[in-house]
């Protein structure tokens, strides 16, 4: 190929976008600071996605028009420090083709020497040893060994080879890459970009495939044909009769609503007296029903693998049409005078947001990055008059806050909460019957009395901090510091909490993650009450991922 | 039980210091600026001899220490994403070498230069 144009390079770039969430995960664990939840992989994708989802319907043959809507939709939906970057590198690149509707090799390595330019302006001291020095030396690289007789797959398998060699060199250029023993992520993803976008070229353009995680640490990827997220999971119904109450929870709607959200969607819930009927879309039938089970007892049950449904219909099987027990849709959300708006991570969590009143919950934690527009669609859905956000995570506050500037409503704030812990312990302090302005001022004081810890486990070998820390064993982190480790998760707990606690700590609130079984729970539960006699302890099962524990001592 | 220690902190121009280092390898940010209240529009960027106007540091009695930066930033980037990040980082390495000692730091937009 001697040239391309318009329809080529929307190929390559949705190539090499579909290469990048193919390979994401593998991309975070690169991440230098070794918990499990690094974000360049995601964050990257998130950012080449939004990108691709503008010129998805484009029929531009111009190929500067292509680059231009890529680039600027690079640009909204850049995620972190990684996602800001690659927006830039791509917007210099959209600079570089100007004008043209169709480049050769030279207009190839002139666009990518202009996204250098571009991507090293916007920093007063760029940081070698990242993803800028990869590009910066594969765009070179290419610039110094074209001829006119370089086709355009030559070229970029010239740019794909450089990139891999400069990659290699980051550790050389940045210390603390070399002290834990990786490359750079933000130019491993870049490179899987590049080689994305090659495959295109080479007529095989990258599709999507199921980068699932079910176990962090042996993350799954469904190969296969990618799948309509509608048509995955069980399409779950039932009619329940509620109480009684001498055994049985009090209902409320909102709260069942909210919790049931979170495991799931396409949500339908209809309450008629003592009757409730629900319609759910769930990859985890047997926790909605557990859940439903508390406040009632089932008359009817009907639950349909729709992943089987699906690959009946595309192999032209029949499929019969279930009896429909959908409900009458509910009613809107009557409007209210007050709402909190939570991010959390576990459905224990959204239980115990849920019981301190917390109504909207919106799904988060640290392997994801709620969007603004998530959080504006809470706002709406809570359909009240003064909203509370609590984010419960330092990567979202941004999210949060752009979000209450954007929507209509003046009084929407948000409660700076950099951890679950921080954002239940504000949640907390909410007064009804105080003015905004008291309500916040309290919830804030709330943040600051919390010290959050976390115990999870190391994706691999490190030193760090003074430690010497291996593949799976388990770390404790408090205040953002790894502060322990170990290779049994309750003793690294045990190490935590007496560096945690202080003189004058009062109460210790524990959320157990999934990986905690029920005499694992107790076993820690006694342990704290026996050697913190003096605190109040509330010990829970959060059932979060990556986290086994998750500690506030206030 | 333990008790946290509470180290004697550096001067504020030593913080300063640590943190122009650090804000100024953060991505997006061009400069720093010095707020005053009666300027509406564009912020001018500080001479470097100057640059320490725009990093104010505060100590508190019991120890603790808060910063506030003033920044310009690069044109084009997505501003939200740049201030979380630098704020973040700003964050997590004075506390590394302060001992978790900084109360919060603030980090002010006040203009996009080219």
């Amino acid at each position: 190929m001697r040239t391309i144009n318009g329809q080529t390079l929307k190929d390559m770039f949705i190539s090499g976008s579909n290469n990048l969430y193919n390979h994401y995960p593998e991309i975070d664990a690169l991440n230098v600071f070794p918990v499990p939840d690094g974000d360049t992989g995601m964050n990257m994708n998130l950012t080449m996605t939004s990108g691709s989802k503008e010129i998805q319907n484009r029929n531009d043959t111009n190929i500067s028009e292509i680059a231009k809507t890529f680039s600027r939709g690079l640009l909204m939906g850049a995620r972190g420090n990684s996602g800001v970057i690659t927006s830039q590198i791509f917007r210099g690149f959209a600079q570089g083709l100007e004008g043209k509707a169709e480049i050769d090799v030279q207009g190839l390595s002139d666009a990518f020497e202009k996204g250098v330019e571009v991507a090293y302006k916007a920093v007063i001291k760029p940081v070698e040893g990242t993803i800028l020095t990869v590009v910066r030396e594969s765009s070179a690289y290419l610039k110094d060994n074209l001829n006119k007789a370089t086709s355009i797959e030559k070229a970029v398998d010239m740019l794909i080879e450089e990139a891999k060699r400069s990659l290699e060199r980051t550790p050389d250029l940045l210390p603390i890459l070399k002290e834990v023993g990786v490359v750079d992520s933000g130019g491993a993803g870049l490179i899987a970009i590049f080689e994305g976008m090659k495959r295109a070229l080479d007529g095989t353009p990258c599709e999507r495939v199921m980068a699932t995680e079910n176990d962090p640490k042996n993350p799954i990827v469904a190969a296969g044909a990618s799948m309509e997220e509608e048509e995955f999971g069980y399409c779950t119904e039932f009619i329940m009769e509620l109480g009684p109450d001498s055994v049985k929870k009090p209902f409320n709607q909102k709260r069942f609503t909210s919790v049931l959200l979170s495991r799931g969607n396409s949500l339908v819930v209809v309450r008629d007296d003592n009757i409730v009927k629900v319609h759910v879309h769930t990859l985890n039938p047997g926790t909605v029903l557990n859940y439903a089970q508390q406040f009632g007892e089932f008359l009817k049950l009907k639950i349909e693998n729709m992943t089987e449904q699906h690959h009946a219909l595309a192999s032209g099987a029949q499929v019969e049409e279930h009896t429909d027990l959908v409900p009458e849709p509910e009613k809107e959300q009557p409007h209210q005078p007050f709402a909190l708006i939570a991010v959390s991570s576990g459905d224990g969590i959204d239980e115990f947001f849920n019981e301190i009143g917390v109504t909207e919950l919106v799904k988060g934690g640290q392997t994801m990055n709620p969007s603004s527009e998530d959080f504006l669609a809470a706002i709406k859905h809570a359909n009240a008059d003064n909203i509370f956000i609590f984010p419960n995570n330092s990567n979202i506050v941004m999210a949060a806050t752009q979000a209450a500037e954007m929507c209509e409503n003046d009084n929407v704030y948000v409660v700076p909460s950099k951890t679950i812990l921080q954002g239940l312990s504000a949640a907390m302090m909410f007064n009804p019957e105080a003015s905004n302005e008291d309500n916040l001022e309290e919830m804030k004081a709330a943040l600051k009395n919390v010290t959050s810890g976390e115990v999870t486990f190391s994706i691999r070998d490190t030193e760090i901090n003074g430690l010497s820390i291996k593949k799976d064993e388990f770390i404790g982190i408090m205040n953002k510091d790894i502060v322990v480790n170990g290779t049994d998760k309750k003793e690294v707990l045990f190490s935590l909490l007496s560096k945690m606690i202080t003189d004058e700590s009062s109460l210790i609130t524990l959320l157990c993650g999934e990986d905690v079984d029920d005499s694992l729970m107790e076993e820690v539960q006694a342990y704290i009450e026996e050697n913190y006699s003096d605190l109040d302890v509330d010990v829970r099962k959060g059932n979060q991922p990556v986290y086994s524990f998750l500690v506030g001592v206030e | 039980m333990e008790k946290k220690v509470i180290k004697k902190l550096p001067s504020s121009k030593e913080i300063a210091d640590m943190v122009y280092e650090i804000a100024s390898a953060c991505y997006g940010i061009k400069g720093f600026t010095r707020f005053d209240s009666q300027i509406i529009g564009k912020y001018e960027p500080l001479s470097l001899k100057d640059i320490k106007k725009g990093i104010i540091v505060r100590k508190y009695a019991n120890g603790l220490f808060s910063v506030d930066l003033y920044v310009l930033l690069a044109d084009e980037v997505k501003l939200t994403e740049t201030l979380s990040e630098c704020q973040k980082v700003v964050r997590y390495k004075l506390n590394k070498q302060y001992n978790n000692q900084c109360r919060h730091v603030n980090v002010y937009a006040m203009s996009v230069v080219k």
